[in-house]
C-alpha cells in the first residue's frame, strides 16, 4: 500500500516528491496593498484632524513653560500631609467602582437568557436584548455621567449610575458570549428532564459559566476603579475630583501625592483582581 | 415509538423516513458508521431537533405535535445521556442527580440545591446507590473519572423517572472496562427495573453483548432491525464497508 511516507529503495536517499503547484498570490498581495493604503490614509487624516505638531509636542514637554521645566519643580517634593485625604478619596473612588460592578452583574444577569443566542427563548428578544447593550456600551461614562449630573446633581451616587448603566452594556456582551461558548450538554440533559427556562438557567447555565463571569467581573473592576477616576473629574467625587480642583489651583505637589495615592491603588486592585482570577484558574 | 423520520441539513437529506419501535424492559442498541444519522434519529426522537415530517410517540403522545410546557412535560418520559459527559462539573454528583426531577419540582424548591424536596434527595441518593456511587455523592462532578460521571449521568437519568432512557454513544469516551460497566448498568435498567433503553453505539462487540436487539442504519436510513443472536458478523460489516471503500 502506498503511503505519504513510503521508504526509499535500501541504500538509496529518498526523492522528494513535486509539489502541487503554489496558489497565485497576486490577488493576496493586492488586498494587502490595499489595506497598507488605508491605514496610511487613516493616520494621515487623523493627524491633520487632531492639529498633531512635533514643535509643539516638543515644548510641550521640554520648553521653558513645559511638563519638565516648569510643572515638575513645581510637583516636587509630594505634600505629604495630603496622603490621608488621598486615600479617602481613593476609598470613594473604590466604592463607586465596587457598587457600580455589583448594579451591573444584577443587570447583566437579568438579561443573560435573553442575550446568549443558545438559551434565548426567541430570535426577536436575543436580537433586542443586544441591541440594548450595544446602545449602552455605544454611549461613553463620561457622556451618562454628564446626563446623571443634570438629573442628581453632583454626586458620586451619579457615577455609579453612570458605570452601571455602561457596564450593563459591556458585561451583558461579555457575559452572554460567554454562556454561548460554554458547553451546552448539561443544559440539554436538564431541558429534556422536563426542567423549565429558569430551572436549567439556575442549574446548569449559571453553574457553567459561573468562573468565568466571575472572572471577567473582577477584570471589570479594575477598568471600572480607572473610569471612576475618570469621572471624578466631572463631578463624580472621589480622588479625580481632588486632582481636578487642585490642578485649577495650580496646587502640583498636592497632585502628585495624589497621583501616587491613585498608583498605589491601581496597583493593589489590579493585584488582588488579577491573583483571584488566577485561582480561579 | 418512532415513524417515517425525515431530516435534512441543507442539501444533506440525514434521515429517511426512519422508523423504529422500543419495548419497556429492552434494550436496543443502533448500530451505523458515522454520519449515518443515529445521533440525529435520536435527536429528532425527543425534539431536541424537530424533524421535518414524521412522528415520535413517548407515553402515548406525539412529540412533534407539542410545543411549550406541554413538550416540556411530556418529555419528562425519555431521559437522555450524552456522549460528552452532560454534568454541571462545579456541582457535587448527588446535585447533578438530583436535577434529573428538575422537572416534577416546583420552582420555588428548586431555586438552589438546598431548596430540593427531601423525596428528591432520597431518590437521588438510591440512583447513586443502583449505579455504585454512593460513596462520591458529594465529589464534585469535575473530579470524577470518565467511566463514574457517565454512571453519575445514568443515576441522574434513574432519578429522573422516565420510562425510556436514550443514550447517545455513551461509551465512546471511556476505557474498555468502563464501558462495559456502563453497558451493563443500561442492560440492568432495561431488564430489572422494566425501562426502555435505546443507545447509540461505535462498538459492534458491545451491541452484540448487551443489546436484546440492534438496528442497522446506513446513510440515513435502517438496513436491519431484528434480535441480536440473529445478526450475522456480515451484516454488521456492510454497515461500515463504504468508509474502508473511501
Amino acid at each position: 500500500m502506498e503511503t505519504p511516507f513510503a521508504a526509499a529503495a535500501p541504500g538509496q536517499a529518498p526523492v522528494a516528491p513535486a509539489l502541487p503547484a503554489k496558489p497565485s498570490a497576486g490577488r493576496r498581495r493586492l488586498v494587502n496593498l490595499g489595506l497598507g493604503l488605508l491605514i496610511a490614509g487613516l493616520l494621515v487624516y487623523s493627524w491633520i484632524d487632531t492639529n498633531a505638531s512635533v514643535s509643539e509636542f516638543v515644548n510641550g514637554f521640554f520648553g521653558s513653560k513645559g511638563l519638565l521645566r516648569n510643572v515638575l519643580p513645581e510637583s516636587l517634593p509630594p505634600e505629604v500631609s495630603q496622603f490621608w485625604d488621598g486615600f479617602r478619596a481613593a476609598a470613594t473612588t473604590l466604592a463607586i467602582a465596587i457598587l457600580s460592578i455589583a448594579f451591573g452583574i444584577v443587570g447583566s444577569l437579568a438579561m443573560l437568557p435573553l442575550a446568549a443566542r443558545n438559551i434565548t427563548p426567541s430570535r426577536p428578544l436575543y436580537e433586542l436584548a443586544r441591541l440594548i447593550q450595544a446602545i449602552l456600551r455605544a454611549i461613553p461614562e463620561l457622556i451618562m455621567l454628564l446626563l446623571f449630573n443634570v438629573v442628581l446633581g453632583f454626586s458620586p451616587f451619579a457615577a455609579v449610575l453612570a458605570l452601571t448603566v455602561h457596564g450593563i452594556g459591556v458585561k451583558g456582551k461579555l457575559f452572554a458570549e460567554a454562556v454561548e461558548e460554554m458547553d451546552t450538554s448539561a443544559v440539554d440533559a436538564l431541558r429534556v428532564a422536563g426542567a423549565s427556562r429558569l430551572q436549567v438557567f439556575l442549574h446548569a447555565v449559571l453553574p457553567g459559566v459561573r468562573n468565568t463571569l466571575t472572572a471577567l467581573t473582577l477584570y471589570r473592576l479594575d477598568a471600572n476603579f480607572r473610569s471612576a477616576v475618570t469621572l471624578g473629574a466631572v463631578g463624580g467625587g472621589g480622588i479625580g475630583f481632588l486632582i481636578d480642583n487642585q490642578l485649577s489651583v495650580f496646587q502640583f505637589k498636592a497632585v502628585t501625592t495624589y497621583m501616587i495615592v491613585l498608583v498605589i491603588v491601581v496597583l493593589a486592585v489590579e493585584r488582588i483582581s488579577t491573583e483571584l482570577r488566577t485561582r480561579l484558574g | 415509538m418512532i415513524d417515517g423520520i425525515h431530516k435534512r441539513f441543507g442539501a444533506n437529506q440525514v434521515l429517511k423516513g426512519v422508523g423504529l419501535k422500543l419495548d419497556r424492559g429492552e434494550l436496543l442498541a443502533v448500530l451505523g458508521a458515522n454520519g449515518c444519522g443515529k445521533s440525529t434519529l435520536l435527536r429528532c426522537a425527543i425534539r431536541l431537533l424537530d424533524p421535518d415530517a414524521g412522528s415520535s410517540r413517548l407515553g402515548g403522545r406525539d412529540l412533534a405535535l407539542l410545543k411549550g410546557k406541554e413538550l416540556r412535560l411530556a418529555r419528562r418520559e425519555a431521559a437522555v445521556v450524552f456522549q460528552q459527559i452532560a454534568l454541571v462539573k462545579r456541582r457535587s454528583a448527588l446535585d447533578n442527580v438530583c436535577c434529573g426531577a428538575l422537572g416534577r419540582i416546583p420552582l420555588r424548591r428548586s431555586l438552589t440545591p438546598a431548596a430540593f424536596p427531601h423525596e428528591v434527595v432520597q431518590r437521588a441518593t438510591i440512583a447513586l446507590q443502583r449505579v455504585g456511587m454512593l460513596d462520591r455523592a458529594w465529589q464534585p462532578a469535575q473530579t470524577l473519572s470518565g467511566g463514574q460521571a457517565q454512571r453519575v449521568a445514568i443515576a441522574r437519568a434513574y432519578c429522573q423517572q422516565a420510562s425510556v432512557i436514550l443514550a447517545d454513544e455513551p461509551v465512546s469516551a471511556l476505557d474498555p472496562r468502563a464501558a462495559e460497566e456502563v453497558m451493563t448498568l443500561l442492560g440492568d435498567l432495561a431488564h430489572n427495573d422494566g425501562l426502555g433503553v435505546l443507545t447509540v453505539l461505535h462498538q459492534p462487540d458491545l451491541a452484540l453483548r448487551h443489546a436484546d436487539r440492534i438496528v442497522g442504519m446506513r446513510v440515513g436510513e435502517v438496513v436491519f432491525d431484528k434480535p441480536s443472536p440473529e445478526v450475522t458478523p456480515q451484516e454488521v460489516d456492510a454497515l461500515y464497508q463504504h468508509l474502508r471503500e473511501t
